[in-house]
Parts: C-alpha cells; structure tokens; sequence
C-alpha cells in the first residue's frame, strides 16, 4: 500500500471518535437517501399492486374480438402478456328484486383469467369446469335471490337483442329488448364473491355477473382480450393501441388519439371507425410512467426530490465540518509532507482516499441501516393501513434501483464533502506548515472586539470574540452551520404544511363517512322513516339531517364587504332589480348544538337565530385564460345586525319578509357542508 | 564544480507599513561537497534563506540555481518533486510524522516518489545513524537526538544533491549537539554530501569548511 494512503488509515485509527462520528454522518444521510427512496419505490410498487388487485392486472380490454383476430393482438410485439375471458350470455334470474338487474352475465374466464382480475372470493372456491360457476354476492344482497354455495342451477343461456342488435353490459335495461334462447345448461355453484368493480361491472349493467370455467381451447366465435402492453409499448400505447383498432397512426395523430380515449370511456366503435370496443385501465396503466393521471406519482417523486435534495445538502455540510476539522488538526503533517516533496496532487488525493475510506464503511452500514428501516416502516405501515383499509398490504421490496441510487448519491455527497478540503490541504505550502498557522493569517488590520462583548462575556468573550474575527474559515463554518441547519428546518416544516395543504385541497376533509340523499321523495312520512332508521342504526356515530331553502334579497340589501361589492361589479349583477339568492340550511338540532358549541356560542343565545358562513373564494376568467381572483370575507354584516328576506322552498314562495338576527359570521361549516363553498346562512330549523 | 547558486535573493513579507525584508539581494555560490555553515542572530532572515535555497518557499525576486538549474521555473508539483530527489531538509523540531515508526519515516520521501526503497542503503544508514534497533520505534519513544537522527536518515535516503539543516542542534543538550555535528561531518566525508547549515552557536559553525554571516537580511563576511 502506498504510503499516503496507509498514514492516512492509521491516522484514521488513531482519531476514532472523530472517525466514528464522520461514519455515523455519512451513514444516516446514505439511510436518509434509501429510506426516502425506498419507500418512494415501494410506495409506488404498493399502490401499483394495490390498482392490479382492485382493478385487475391488465393495461387494456378488447372487447368482442373476432377468435380467428385474436393471435394479431396476442402477437403483437408491444403486447406483453394477456388473458382471455368470453361473454357466454345472459339469462334470466329467476326472482330478482332489482327490476332494474333482471338477468345474469355468464362469463367464461381461464385459470389466468381468474388469477388476474380483482376476483375476492367470499366463499368457497373458483370454477374449475365449463359447468361450475362463480356468482356474485350482489346476486343475493342486491337481487334477494337465495343461492347457496353447492346450489344447482339451470339458465337458459340467450343473447340479449334490441331487434338485430346483440346487447352488452355497456347497454343499459331497455324496455323493447330481448332474449333469444340459445340452450339451457345446469351449472353447479361453486363460489360467491364479492361484487365485481364498476369497470369490469357498471352500475347500471342489468346483468349480474357469474363466472365460469373457459377452456382456452373452445372459445367461442369471440372472445374479450385483456393484455399488459411491454414496457416499450406502454409508453406510446396510443400508437400501439391506434395500430390494432386500424386506426391510422400517423394520419391526424391527434385526433385518432382523442378517439381513443373517447373509445374507452364510452363511445362505441362504430362511431370511431374501429375495430374493437377497448377499455383502458388507467388506474394501473398509469404506473408505467406515461399516465393519462399520472399527477399523483410525478408529486410523489417531486417530494422525494425535494427531501433527497435537502438531505444531501445538509450532509454535505456536516461530512465537509467533518474533514474540514480533520485537514486543519493535520495541517502540519500536510505542510510537512510537503516540504519533503509530495506534489498537491498526492496530498489532494490522499484527502479524497480518506473519504473513500470512510465512505467504503459508511455507505454499505447506512444502506443495511436503511434496508432495515424501511423493513421495520413498512411492517408499521402494515400494521396501520390494514386496520385502516381492507386488503392492502404495503409492498416491501428490496429497493434495488434505490439502493444504487443512494450509493451514487452518497458517494457524491462524500465526494463534494471533501472536495474543498483537499483542496486546502493541497494549498498548505510547506513554510505555513512549519508555522503551523495556515488558517490564520495575520492581516495586519487591527481586530478590535465590541465593548458589549467584553462586558456581557469578559475576557473570555473578548478572546473568543477575536479568535472568530481571526480565524474566518471557523468563524464562517459555524455560521453556515448555523444558518444551513435552520434553513433545513423552515424548509422541511413548510414542506410538510404545503403537502397537507395540497392533500387537503385534493381530498377535502369530510367529517362524515356517509351521505343519503333523498330527493324529491312523493311521500315525505317515507323519507323521514328512512333518515330515522339510518339515524338510529347502532352503527352510526353522529349525523345530521339537512334541508335547506332558499331566501331572496334585493341585491341592493345585501351589506357586501369590499372585496364583495368588486366581485358582484365585476360580474355586472349590481344592477337595479337584481336579486341575491342566500342558502337557508337547516342542520337539525343534534348537529346545531355541537356546531354552536364549536364555535363558543351558548345555544339559548343561538337557538332562533342564525348564524352567517361567509368563507368566499372566487375566480372571474378573462377570455385570454387568465384570471383574478377574490378571496375574504363577501359580506359585512356584524354579529346582532339584523337580515330580511324571502323564503322559498321548492320552487314556489314559503314567506316574504322574514327578519331574523345574525349571532356571528364564521368561516366553520357544519357537518355535511364541509366542501361547499357557497355561502349559507344556518339554522337549527 | 558549482553544485548551488543564489542570484540577487529577496523575500520580503507584508506590504506597506508591515513589510519585513528578510531576505535582502543576496548572491552567493556553493560547491558540491562543501559544508558550509550560515550564523545570524535571530530574527537576521537565516531560516528564511535556507527555506528559499530548499524550494520551500518561493523568492520575491532573483533565482536559485542547483546543478544549473532554475528552480524557481518549476511549477508547484515539479518543485516538491524536485524537493523529495534533490534536497534533504533537517528541522530543528525533527519534524517526524507521529504516527510513522523510525524506518517509515525515513524512507517516507521514496515512498512519495513511488520507488522501491534500496534495503542495502536504508540498513547502511540505519547502522551509521546507530538506528539499527530502533527500526520499529515511533518517535515519541525515542530521545531527541534519535530523532533527529531519524530526519537526517530521511534527508539522505534519496541522495540528494544537497542537505539543508536548520540548526539541527538547537533543541539538543550538547552531547547530542555533538553526535549530530558529527553525523553531517561524517556524511559531509563518506558521500561527499553538499551540507548548508544554519546554527547560531559559533562553535559549531567552526567545524565546517565554510562560515558565512548573515545580519538584517544580508551576508556581511
């Protein structure tokens, strides 16, 4: 070994606490990196498999392929893998209370098939023939018909028809349509599972879906594909995609690719001139990077970025203090070396060497640290979000690209760490070395300490005090230290606030889990039985029953604030003989109550009052696309000011003249007004 | 045959107000072989002189030649190079690195150059410094005239052209003071080896072939 690099170790050796507290830096920042990325990758990985478990592990549906059409798609270079189920038919379910849902949807699947979609089975088992059958829990909670696993059951299979028209689960119940008999069967009932989601099931399909056994090689005359595209293909998968429906590529690319969309979400290929109806899975084709959503993963990665970045800037300085220390206390030895004859060149690159050491230790201890950490984070993150949402486990998954990732990243840090430190040692002539003063040069300029120093420290301060001023290079690492550690900490803080401001904008607090909507019920006795029931259910922590009415008021009434009075202007409604519409909502005593109290109201004050949610926010487009907003408070009316207006239910004039007290005006909204952002008035009745 | 030649030498330190002249146009020459001894009192530029001579530290202004050769021409690597193959520097503070046993530090300055240390030579100097069993010692467990012994080995292993010692016997008791003197003599004689020395006792300066007097920066006799 030569012999630089073996003083080096064995000063290393000699200066253990130092050494050990530079690994221990470098350490945490390599497991920094790999926790962040590594949850980052297994984050992504969870959510991924989440979508394939609920949505089904496919990219994209062909619907009603031709079998003898079917190799083109499965052959297809960008098509990864696939797998195939076939509409069988419908038949009548004898009994079914959903008038809406008369029939059920026979459909063939494979053993792939039923690997790959969100199948849960409740109870007992898969189709393993063409005459054991899958059925729908929704069957018999939704369709009140008793089937029992180990039920037998004979259908007569049809095709569903409007005249000529073979009809789908897409087409919603029509009152003309048919069924044409195709033959009976009798299937043997073998499992029930959950209800199927509402891509693979809309809401409005009139069959229910049952599975059974397909046997790949007796398909039918068409066949429904599903296939994940290859990693090439996903990324230009309008093109994949406009190639096997014959759509021309190249020829108004644009348009070909809106059809496509449009294609899956709801026209049919007729209107498009395709070959096949398709369904696109964006949930899970999103996760290949070329999303048609992929908003949420491109956030995901900012943060993580943003976090890798602030921890490589923070241990950049705290490995540099680390080695600036080191080089200074060693000073002497570098002049030394010098003046014996090593070139900058050795010097620099012995410095660097001594990174390297440390860094050959520290990263390989911060990844296993790391590893560990997002083993243990990810069994809590189990233990949490199973208890939270059914179903979902936390992937963890050795974080490989992660892995090397931290490792450049560390290695850049150590790199840049020790860097200048190098540089100094390299710039020690051997005269200063000698001296054994090269971090303090004398500039000849008198130091000269505060007095305040000197009376609130002594002397002590007062040596301090010059030593600073004297030694800049120290005195500017404890300040940049300093400054460094609280930039992190305002920047880190306002991440976090700014990332619960977007979660919250993006998923707006509720504070219920539930909401029944009745609409215009013809018997009113009927609805409030229904609220009542809901209401009383064991299940049922809180509620509240809202109505609400609508009150009119000259526009020239109403005590708009400023910002108020500019955005009514600017809308042109200040005019004479304009109207302003409040909302009158009626939360029900229970929920009136707490909201009173929530506000610090005493409720005999409140009780025939109401109060004002005045919380505005409001955007006035120009026809350029730009915009100006308005935001505050939209009236000005005082707690005591007293409100006149007319009352109107539904559509017709309940009371003209209604006066009534505002207690207080508040941004708080009620439970089950948490997203409006209407204004309202509230009352308890 | 001229093996060193100082041309005009100044070096001066600060600017303005502050600016000491420690070195002061000075011109002179030595042979290859010479032992020549530089007194001053202290404070008189003597170490500022001897580190201009070795290459330590760049002049303000004339030129150093050694074996004809303009050092000062060299760029900062090319001049600890030729520092580590031509020149033997001896600190009155050793100058030993802490951690390096005896035989490391002195072949230290092959080491730096990447070659093979000659085993014959180093065990040759080894018995003439009377270091034999000391090889694996670190510094601290030896006396200062070990020590100092240990820096003359290092100055020497590489064969330089000259030596350079900055009273080498200033922080000694006069029986070291002696064995070290005797040491460069020796050296002086065996290898034919360029010595320039710079003490303040004057007895010492007498044992060499040549003593120059320097004062404010200037030789005077």
């Amino acid at each position: 070994m030569k012999i630089l690099n073996k003083l080096t170790i064995k000063s290393l050796k000699l200066n253990k606490k130092r050494t050990l507290v530079t690994i221990i830096g470098i350490m945490l920042s390599t497991a920094l990196i790999t926790v962040v990325a590594g949850m980052i990758t297994s984050g992504i990985a969870t959510l991924k498999e989440y979508n394939k478990k609920t949505s089904g592990d496919y990219q994209v549906e062909f619907k009603d392929v031709q079998t003898q059409d079917l190799s083109y798609i499965e052959e297809n270079r960008n098509i990864e893998n696939y797998f195939l189920t076939s509409n069988i038919g419908y038949a009548n379910l004898e009994g079914s209370a959903n008038e809406d849902k008369p029939y059920v949807n026979i459909i063939g699947i494979d053993s792939s098939a039923q690997a790959k979609l969100p199948i849960t089975i409740d109870e007992g088992r898969l189709p393993t023939n063409s005459s054991e059958l899958l059925i729908s829990k929704s069957i018999i909670t939704n369709g009140e018909v008793n089937l029992q696993v180990g039920d037998k059951i004979t259908f007569d299979v049809s095709k569903r028809l409007l005249e000529d028209k073979e009809l789908t689960q897409d087409d919603i119940l029509t009152p003309d349509e048919h069924l044409e008999s195709m033959y009976g069967k009798e299937y043997t009932i073998v499992g029930i599972m959950e209800r199927l989601n509402f891509d693979l099931e809309p809401y409005s399909a009139p069959g229910y879906t049952v599975f059974t056994y397909l046997d790949v090689n007796n398909l039918g005359s068409k066949a429904n594909i599903f296939a994940n595209f290859t990693k090439e293909g996903a990324k230009n998968y309008q093109e994949v995609l406009c190639n096997i429906l014959g759509l021309d590529a190249n020829y108004e690319k644009e348009h070909n690719y809106i059809d496509i969309m449009e294609l899956s979400t709801g026209k049919t290929k007729d209107e498009i001139g395709s070959k096949y109806n398709i369904a696109i899975n964006t949930d899970v084709l999103q996760f290949e990077g070329v999303g048609i959503n992929s908003s949420y993963i491109r956030m995901l990665y900012l943060i993580g970025i943003i976090v890798v970045a602030i921890i490589i800037i923070s241990s950049v300085f705290v490995i540099r203090n680390s080695f600036a220390i080191s080089i200074t206390e060693r000073t002497r030895q570098y002049g030394m070396l010098s003046s014996i004859g090593a070139t900058k060149k050795q010097i620099r690159k012995n410095v660097l060497f001594e990174g390297f050491i440390l860094g050959i230790i520290g990263i390989p201890l911060g990844i296993l640290l790391g590893v560990g950490v997002n083993f243990i984070l990810s069994i809590i993150l189990n233990n949490l979000i199973g208890k939270i949402i059914d179903n979902v486990t936390f992937i963890y998954s050795l974080p490989v690209v992660a892995i090397i990732f931290s490792i450049i990243l560390a290695g850049v840090t150590i790199y840049f760490s020790c860097r200048s430190s190098a540089r100094r040692a390299a710039k020690v002539s051997p005269i200063d070395a000698i001296r054994s003063n090269a971090d303090i040069k004398i500039s000849g300029k008198k130091v000269k300490s505060p007095k305040i120093i000197k009376k609130l420290f002594g002397v002590g301060g007062d040596i301090a005090y010059k030593n600073l001023k004297r030694n800049k290079k120290k005195y500017r690492t404890t300040v940049i230290s300093l400054v460094v550690s609280i930039a992190i900490f305002i920047s880190i803080t306002s991440l976090v606030q700014y990332g619960f401001n977007i979660s919250n904008q993006a998923f707006t607090d509720y504070k219920y889990n539930l909401m029944v909507s009745i609409s215009s019920a013809e018997d009113k006795n009927e609805a409030f039985n229904t609220y009542k029931k809901i209401a009383n259910d064991e299940i049922v922590n809180s509620y509240s029953v809202t109505r609400f009415l609508f009150g009119t008021m000259d526009m020239k009434d109403v005590k708009f604030s400023n910002e108020g009075k500019k955005y009514y202007n600017s809308m042109d409604a200040m005019v004479d003989g304009a109207t302003y519409q409040l909302i009158i909502v009626s939360v029900g005593d229970e929920e009136y109550q707490r909201y009173i109290k929530d506000l610090g109201l005493n409720y005999d004050d409140a009780k025939d009052k109401i109060i004002l949610v005045d919380d505005f926010e409001r955007y006035v487009y120009n026809e350029d696309g730009s915009y100006k907003k308005y935001v505050g408070d939209m009236f000005d009316y005082k707690n005591g000011d007293e409100i006149t207006f007319s009352l109107s239910g539904d559509s017709m004039k309940v009371a003209s003249g209604v006066t009534t007290q505002i207690i207080a005006s508040t941004t708080q909204k009620p439970m089950g007004f948490e997203a409006s952002s209407y204004n309202r008035l509230c009352s308890s009745k | 045959m001229e093996i060193l030649r100082a041309e005009n030498l100044t070096k001066k330190y600060g600017k303005g107000e502050s600016e000491v002249i420690a070195v002061d146009n000075v011109s002179f020459s030595v042979e290859k072989g010479e032992f020549l001894a530089i007194v001053g009192s202290s404070g008189s530029g003597k170490s500022t002189l001897l580190h201009l001579l070795g290459g330590v530290d760049r002049p303000t202004s004339g030129k150093v030649y050694v074996d004809g050769k303009d050092i000062y021409s060299l760029n900062d690597d090319n001049l600890a190079i030729f520092r580590r193959r031509q020149v033997g520097i001896i600190y009155q503070f050793y100058n030993l690195i802490p951690i390096l046993n005896v035989e490391e530090n002195i072949t230290l300055p092959c080491d730096l150059d990447g070659n093979k240390v000659d085993e014959n030579r180093l065990n040759e100097l080894l018995k003439s410094l009377g270091l034999e069993n000391r090889r694996k010692h670190l510094p601290n467990e030896l006396s200062g005239g070990q020590q100092q012994r240990v820096s003359i080995g290092r100055a020497l292993i590489n064969n330089p052209a000259i030596i350079l010692a900055d009273e080498p016997t200033g922080n000694l008791d006069s029986k070291s003071s002696e064995e070290i003197v005797e040491l460069l003599k020796m050296t002086n004689k065996k290898y034919k080896q360029t010595i320039i020395m710079i003490t303040h006792n004057l007895e010492i300066a007498n044992q060499a072939d040549r003593v120059l007097t320097i004062e404010d920066g200037r030789i005077i006799s």
